[in-house]
């Protein structure tokens, strides 16, 4: 925003400072590039997709996308409502303390921070697979997928403990590169469909409801983990030149390019498949099922499809490990976890100490899985993406009810529909559907009603939000010198930790 | 307090006395400012680097610079903006500063912290290198990305600049005698809190105790209470380096 400074009798001059600082700043598409690399979307159209389909048996996923997509477009207005006021890079949590107090932002906090390692861990299961099955096929080289899930392991923790990041140009054209993989795979898709008839039946709303929502449970949850990711984009306002237009037009552009690629690639996969068969092919091909259907563009193309697949996994992975960083910083800097979280390497600023926590994190998951003989796919990486992604779900929903209650308390800014109507109708939608998620765990999982797992995932969100609500409370009844800043993130000074806690 | 420690209670008539001059070894400018201070104590003399990235040491060095303005007294803080003072800064660096502040008074501390800190580290190194402490190297070229290495002018000023950060280092407590302990000036208890935004302070502090920590903690209540506009830049510059950690992770 061009601030001008006036002097009597002269035309406005643009402000030098705003000019300067305006050069390094992030506009819509570098904000919106962000988001996209978090999602990873040829990860979730080959890999989360398909594996949903297998696991679940749902077919209504296309629909699912086209659903979640609308309620998370009427939650951004109250979203980017709120990051107008509170300008903090902390987001989804900060929202939380602000909206519900402070012992609901370290609820909402320790459940983000707990989800986004999940997922982050799952995809290692991925990677390595996918590595593994790559090697064997265009090398004929046998290697374990644990070798390579630990080698995208070590990668990780090396680029995240020296803050290396890819290019910001090489970024942008992988990212190209995968979402033109996943319209020309889904073109070719719906121009070679089964039996010759392009089938509508995965976008027929009516698969929702099948099984007593059971089926709506699965398909939301697969499908909300495809827009996991989009939620960060405020926590680049203050690098955005113009957070009040920048981050809402990133936020609604990812919104509409994710829910075009997932829907259209997902509905191509059913065509080229057949609707009928989408369910037993996937179970069959499980991650290749994409690359099949892209089959008839040739052998070259498949192969630069399956390294973009390689490095949509990696930068996602990537991603996700910075997002759970930046949690055990900020809950670190902020002193609601141990502040060693929040040592930094002097050199590289990285946030090493989170780095680490992160990576062992990680590599005892991957041993674990390898020892017990887990599968990648399917146990590691769909069941933690899952489960990772319904707490990012859970924390979304309790940033929905603060948004609504902030608004409701600071209404002096924005109309009625960005500040009261939205954050409502966005509030019952995402209580919906958690609700279903939560209730139809078995589905998700593709097991039986009863089993452990139904119930180990659920209670572990109630257990992590009991624990982080009953440590806030502690804090704020034992006036923890740290209490007051829960909500501040990275934002907490040294100077402010340090006078007030001498001056206790 | 043990023995030996003087304390951070130095003696409130000292506000006063401040000002943004020092005596420098022989053969450089008598003057060292706050922010060339801020600069040195960062430098590791004998590779030429700094001990910080560079994204922290530059918005030192700009707290640095803002302090010096306001310890010129040629800037006040109204309402968390720099407002412009009939009083003359100390040097030509921080002058242009102010008359950038008098042409856009609407910006808070934070916006002046960023925009002065994209080109303070070459503002300061200037300055330093006209003061004959350091000479400017630059590396690199077509192939290999440009550094620029810091190195002492000569081998005589090499320990002096070395001792800055270890001055500070004995001031604090984390090494040297006990009598030695305790810092003097409210220049340095300035220098503290920098050094703590930007996370200095685990170098400075690498060979001390739990004590240095709690004394570093004490100097932040008596530089609040004293010099509260200078404290609330030094705050501002450690919100940004917290932020900017966070954001770029």
């Amino acid at each position: 925003m061009a601030t001008t400074t006036f002097q009597a009798g002269t035309a406005p001059r643009p402000s030098l400072v705003n000019q300067t600082l305006a050069k390094d700043r992030l506009g819509t598409a570098g904000v919106a590039q962000f988001v996209l690399t978090s999602a990873a979307p040829l990860l979730v159209v080959a890999g989360i997709v398909t594996t949903g389909w297998a696991v679940t048996g749902v077919v209504a996923t296309p629909v699912a996308f086209i659903v979640l997509a609308v309620l998370l477009g009427v939650f951004a207005f109250g979203y980017t409502a709120m990051a107008r006021q509170v300008v903090n890079a902390g987001a989804l949590y900060t929202f939380s303390a602000r909206g519900l107090g402070r012992p609901a932002g370290v609820a909402a906090g320790l459940l983000a921070v707990v989800s986004y390692n999940t997922m982050q861990v799952g995809a290692y299961g991925m990677f390595g697979a996918v590595a593994a099955g790559l090697l064997q096929e265009q090398f004929k080289i046998g290697v374990a997928w644990w070798v390579c899930a630990l080698v995208a392991w070590a990668a990780a923790a090396m680029m995240g403990g020296r803050r290396v990041d890819f290019n910001g140009k090489v970024l942008a054209v992988l990212l190209t590169g995968e979402v033109a993989f996943v319209v020309v795979a889904s073109i070719t898709g719906l121009s070679h469909p089964a039996n010759g008839q392009m089938s509508m039946a995965a976008l027929n709303p009516t698969g929702l409801v099948l099984a007593g929502g059971a089926a709506a449970g699965a398909a939301f949850a697969v499908a909300w983990t495809g827009y996991v990711g989009f939620e960060q984009a405020p926590v680049y306002s203050e690098e955005s030149r113009r957070p009040n237009v920048t981050v809402p037009a990133a936020i609604y552009g990812s919104l509409v390019l994710m829910v075009a690629i997932y829907t259209l690639a997902s509905w191509a996969m059913s065509v080229a498949v057949g609707p009928e068969h989408i369910v037993e092919q996937s179970r069959q091909q499980s991650v290749e099922l994409l690359f099949t259907v892209a089959a008839p563009l040739g052998a070259a193309v498949g192969t630069i499809g399956h390294l973009l697949f390689l490095t949509s996994l990696f930068a996602g992975l990537l991603a996700f490990h910075n997002t759970a960083n930046r949690y055990f910083y900020a809950l670190g800097r902020e002193g609601v976890l141990p502040r060693v979280l929040a040592r930094t390497s002097p050199r590289t600023s990285a946030p090493v100490a989170a780095s680490i926590t992160q990576s062992a994190v990680g590599f005892t998951a991957i041993i674990v899985y390898a020892v017990m003989g887990w599968d990648p796919v399917v146990q590691m990486m769909f069941y933690l993406a899952s489960a990772g992604g319904v707490g990012v779900l859970l924390v979304l929903t309790l940033a929905a009810v603060a948004i609504l209650a902030y608004l409701w308390r600071h209404s002096s800014h924005g109309g009625l529909w960005s500040t009261v109507i939205a954050p409502l109708l966005a509030t019952v939608g995402l209580i919906g559907v958690c609700v279903l998620c939560l209730s139809n765990y078995a589905t998700l999982l593709g097991v039986a009603p009863g089993h452990p797992l139904t119930w180990i995932f659920p209670t572990a969100y109630g257990v992590i939000l009991a624990v982080g609500l009953t440590w806030g409370l502690i804090m704020r009844f034992t006036a923890h010198p740290a209490y007051p800043q829960i909500g501040n993130g990275a934002t907490v000074a040294p100077a402010t930790v340090a006078t007030s806690g001498a001056a206790r | 307090m043990n023995g030996g420690w003087r304390g951070a209670h130095i003696p409130a008539s000292r506000v006063a006395d401040v000002g943004t001059t020092r005596f420098g070894p022989a053969g450089v400018d008598k003057k060292l400012f706050l922010a060339d201070d801020m600069f040195l104590v960062a430098l590791d003399e004998w590779i030429g680097r700094h001990r910080i990235a560079p994204g922290p040491l530059s918005l030192g060095i700009a707290g640095g610079m803002l302090a010096e303005l306001l310890l010129d007294n040629a800037i006040t803080l109204v309402n968390g903006k720099p407002r412009p003072t009939d009083a003359p800064p100390s040097s030509g660096v921080t002058h242009m500063i102010r008359d950038r502040i008098a042409a856009e008074p609407h910006h808070d501390v934070r916006t002046w912290l960023l925009y002065i800190a994209k080109t303070a580290t070459d503002d300061v190194a200037e300055r330093l290198t006209l003061a004959g402490w350091i000479q400017a190297l630059t590396h690199g070229g077509r192939i290999r990305k440009t550094t620029v290495l810091y190195k002492a002018s000569t081998k005589v000023i090499a320990p002096e600049i070395a001792w800055r950060a270890l001055r500070l280092s004995t001031a604090l407590g984390a090494s040297g005698p006990a009598e030695s302990r305790g810092v003097q000036t409210w220049l340095d208890a300035v220098l503290v809190v920098l050094c703590h935004a930007i996370g200095l302070t685990g170098f400075l502090l690498r060979d001390g105790g739990p004590e240095c920590k709690t004394y570093i903690d004490e100097i932040h209540i008596s530089l609040s209470q004293h010099l509260p506009a200078v404290h609330e830049v030094a705050t501002a510059v450690g919100e940004l380096v917290g932020t900017a950690t966070f954001t770029h992770t």
